[in-house]
């Protein structure tokens, strides 16, 4: 695979971001499905490459691997701040299919996170399941409300949710998100979520996806071999 | 625009080679495409940290892409890689295969260069004529036209690894040589716009105004009032060939004096 490092102007969030990417090697033919790897809280574009192997395990699978930089945003429109859901999972792939042969199938579309990227992943694909067919959550923190009492160094979570009686009946608490879209009941457009861990908070999400009817699988196996798994279906 | 640090394996060379390639997000319709060289101490950072490339590329909706060719002088060289094939041929082949917007057609795609990277322009403009439809040459010229030996010194050493021992002038390493080649075949012919500061030794144009003058070539030679071999030169050399290229009229016809 070659591998880009580059510097975007982004429009939902309005800021110049940096993206790293890696993109399928010589001789491998599209159209190229699309993988959006996301940070955790404190990390950036660079986080996936010095924490995973991600380069072996996206070999050959015809994926464009996009690793973006979305600050400690959690990935949602911040109550004050960037519009962080709608690069996801609007801009992201609207960009790869501008510059690369990209496949149009939901199915080839993957979002994956670990940390905060979990979260991201998941708000992610509950909020347009055309946007990604696939979701992974690796550790997520998929309760962030906790955060309001226990609150995580130089992050105000009013900024990033707002008030937390506000947060808690908006779509970012993902219990919310998972009503939401069984209410818009679109059968057959359901995105299939992964959780891999075994937190408290994956079996609860996990046990609402269930009752929700969204394809959902709760794994404690190894979070890269559930990812070479999904991307290779 | 988009800024992009791509790491691109080369088969040619067996090597990691980086490029900068300025992207414009969503493109439309295929890319025109500048290929742009660096100069013989430089490398892909250069073009962009010392001009105003990013703004031209954004105001004209073109992209770039900038490459580090080491000490090759773009050529295939004697003792060391196939560099021209590389730039000639594989680089553009990849890029316009991980990004098809990249327009493939000839009339757009554009090859320029500084200093050594002047000369290095030309070397793969007129080998490779069928990729490229014009050349912006700055601050250069046959760089293989003269006696290399290995007299102990560097520079002569770095030309005897990329040419060899002697003249390299009737080979394809040679600018003349190759246009006169191209001739026998009957084309195709790149354009040349060929630029100098009048306060540099390539003002006269390096030989080469009077070599293209009854050749078949569209070949225009300009000195730059007041410069040296220097950044101020190429950044108004490559704005203006941009332009020209584009078919852009200035405003002001001398913006850059």
């Amino acid at each position: 695979m070659d591998y880009l490092r580059m510097q975007i102007q982004t429009h939902a969030p309005r800021t110049p971001l940096p993206v790293d990417m890696l993109v399928p090697g010589r001789g491998e033919k599209g159209p190229f499905k699309l993988a959006i790897l996301l940070h955790d809280v404190a990390g950036n574009n660079t986080s996936w490459m010095r924490r995973y192997t991600v380069e072996s395990v996206f070999e050959g699978s015809g994926t464009v691997v996009v690793m973006p930089s979305c600050l400690n945003s959690f990935y949602v429109n911040m109550y004050y701040g960037y519009d962080m859901l709608d690069y996801i999972v609007k801009e992201i792939a609207a960009l790869c299919k501008g510059w690369f042969n990209m496949s149009d199938k939901p199915e080839d579309r993957l979002v994956a996170g670990y940390g905060m990227g979990g979260y991201g992943a998941v708000r992610a694909a509950l909020e347009q399941p055309v946007a990604f067919g696939k979701a992974i959550s690796i550790n997520g923190l998929l309760e962030p409300d906790r955060f309001y009492d226990d609150p995580i160094p130089a992050l105000k979570m009013e900024d990033v949710f707002g008030p937390k009686e506000f947060m808690l009946r908006s779509a970012n608490h993902l219990p919310n998100a998972v009503r939401q879209l069984t209410l818009l009941g679109r059968k057959g457009l359901l995105p299939e979520i992964t959780l891999c861990g075994g937190s408290e908070e994956d079996q609860r999400l996990y046990e609402a996806l269930q009752k929700a009817g969204i394809p959902a699988d709760l794994t404690t196996e190894d979070p890269m071999t559930v990812l070479a798994g999904k991307v290779r279906e | 625009m988009a800024l992009i640090e791509m790491n691109l394996y080369s088969e040619v060379l067996n090597l990691d080679i980086p490029v900068s390639i300025i992207l414009p997000q969503n493109p439309e319709k295929p890319l025109k495409t500048f290929w742009l060289y660096h100069g013989s101490t430089g490398d892909h950072t250069l073009w962009i940290r010392y001009t105003n490339l990013e703004r031209y590329a954004r105001e004209r909706g073109i992209a770039v892409v900038v490459v580090t060719a080491h000490k090759s002088m773009f050529t295939n060289m004697v003792h060391g890689q196939n560099y021209a094939e590389f730039l000639g041929v594989e680089l553009v082949e990849r890029l316009r295969e991980v990004f098809p917007c990249l327009s493939a057609k000839r009339e757009d795609n554009y090859v320029g260069g500084l200093s050594n990277g002047a000369y290095g322009c030309l070397r793969i403009g007129l080998g490779y004529p069928e990729t490229f439809c014009a050349i912006g040459s700055f601050s250069g010229g046959d760089a293989a036209d003269q006696y290399f030996t290995d007299d102990g010194t560097y520079r002569g050493r770095r030309h005897v690894l990329v040419f060899g021992e002697g003249n390299a002038a009737e080979s394809e390493h040679g600018v003349k040589f190759l246009a006169r080649r191209l001739v026998e075949k009957g084309g195709p012919f790149p354009s040349i716009y060929h630029a100098a500061g009048a306060l540099e030794p390539s003002g006269q144009g390096d030989g080469l105004t009077w070599f293209f003058k009854d050749l078949p070539f569209e070949y225009q030679f300009e000195i730059f009032p007041g410069v040296a071999h220097e950044w101020k030169l190429w950044d108004a050399a490559l704005f203006k060939w941009i332009d020209e290229i584009l078919g852009i009229k200035p405003v002001t016809p001398v913006f850059y004096s």
